[in-house]
């Protein structure tokens, strides 16, 4: 079992005492484990510290619904319950409201605890969304006339697309550009993850592309 | 003068130049690009020579984006076979994106399937967060900034357990990020490209592929 030491330990290695710092790691069994652990001289790796996060200043989310506002917002604060400081817009269309802005679309299902986690993604990239599907790729998806504008701007169509229920972005340049052309296809009739895709394409920016275990969706 | 476009391999040993061979073939029944082999000479391609540093030859992919010829690079693992016209892959990066690759297909449980034990514990308690994986055997490389910064910092990473080299990208991802554009498995183990994983790998991966 690996842990990482928060102790000085000394342990034998092949008949030789090794002294062994705080910060390594070393992988040893069970019951010693379970002791260092209990006595909290060492750590397992670990994803519960994100829970802890609070949220970054200037960041809120936009809800994405077509219900009267009065009862979406009552819904997003029971729903935000953990983070019951961040503010909310409900909107009918997807728009950077705030420095960092979370997307929901009503109805997706994610872990609420994961919303810090997507906007600190933030300090380093400018967008940060799940794959759709892995299998189920632009080729595959629309119609015939979408497929074919897809192709024809990204040179090839045999790529995943995003889902656009769930988003974190940065306010920059390139997500404002972004969200414009978006919005812009959106209104011409397109279909939206294709239209997103392509709007994506052409603004080239520092884009996470996250699993779909970010939408609570099975791995494979 | 340097080319516009061209693919790099990385060979070292009979059977990876064996293989490089193969996929050089295979290349060019579909495109018309100039091939370069980094480590060992290998019939019908350019070559540069560069000193092995580990059993797999990670250290010089690591490092193709510095001994790359050409402006635009799809750097192609030994064992991955052309099948198809790959320009588009070029086009990707020449409009703008730094990289262009694919997700792996190992994700969630089997992420890292192939790593050992104590580097994918590490890289998935620094990552902290659900991460896609990318599988780094078939990329378009762009000359850029964020590209030069990326594999300095990939290097860097990859230098902490010297062995594989996908969590380490990882790694190196979530602090020097870049516009990666996502293609689909057709590019990296399906139609367009084919790879033999396991024709150079000690493994079999969950997944099969």
């Amino acid at each position: 079992m690996w842990v990482q030491l928060k102790s000085i330990q000394y342990l034998e290695v092949q008949g030789k005492l090794v002294t062994y710092h705080p910060g390594d790691w070393i992988n040893v069994g069970k019951q010693m484990a379970q002791l260092w652990l209990s006595r909290g001289e060492a750590i397992i790796p670990q994803r519960e510290e994100y829970k802890q996060l609070g949220i970054s200043p200037g960041s809120g989310i936009v809800l994405i619904t077509e219900e009267e506002p009065g009862k979406a917002h009552e819904a997003a604060k029971k729903m935000l319950l953990p983070y019951s400081g961040i503010q909310v817009f409900v909107s009918i269309v997807p728009l950077l409201a705030y420095d960092r802005t979370v997307i929901i679309k009503s109805g997706v299902k994610f872990r609420v605890d994961m919303i810090p986690v997507g906007l600190s993604l933030l300090d380093k990239w400018e967008l940060a969304i799940p794959i759709l599907d892995y299998d189920n790729i632009a080729s595959k998806v629309g119609s015939q006339a979408e497929r074919d504008k897809t192709r024809e701007l990204l040179h090839d169509d045999r790529v995943p697309l995003y889902d656009t229920r769930l988003m974190f972005a940065k306010r920059c340049k390139n997500t404002t550009t972004l969200f414009e052309r978006w919005q812009e296809e959106m209104t011409g009739g397109a279909e939206e993850h294709h239209a997103f895709l392509r709007s994506l394409y052409r603004t080239p920016m520092l884009v996470l592309a996250l699993p779909v275990t970010w939408t609570n969706q099975n791995v494979r | 003068m340097c080319a516009e476009r061209g693919v790099c391999y990385v060979a070292y040993g009979e059977a990876a130049c064996r293989e490089a061979r193969l996929s050089i073939q295979s290349l060019r029944l579909f495109n018309d690009l100039p091939v370069t082999v980094i480590g060992e000479p290998v019939t019908g391609a350019e070559h540069i020579e560069f000193k092995q540093v580990d059993p797999g030859g990670r250290w010089a992919k690591l490092n193709v984006n510095l001994l790359t010829p050409y402006k635009l690079t799809a750097y192609i693992d030994a064992d991955a076979w052309p099948m198809a016209d790959i320009s588009a892959g070029f086009e990707i990066v020449a409009d703008g994106w730094d990289m262009a690759m694919t997700a792996s297909t190992n994700q969630g449980r089997d992420l890292f399937w192939h790593i050992e034990e104590k580097e994918r514990a590490i890289t998935l308690a620094e990552l902290s967060y659900d991460v896609l994986g990318l599988q780094a055997g078939v990329i378009f490389i762009g000359k850029s900034q964020n590209t030069a910064r990326l594999f300095a910092a990939w290097r860097c990473e990859w230098l902490r357990w010297k062995d594989q080299d996908q969590a380490a990208l990882m790694r190196a991802l979530a602090t020097v990020p870049a516009r990666v554009w996502m293609l689909g498995k057709s590019w990296n183990g399906g139609s367009v490209i084919s790879h033999r994983w396991g024709a150079l790998r000690k493994h079999e991966s969950p997944s099969g592929l």
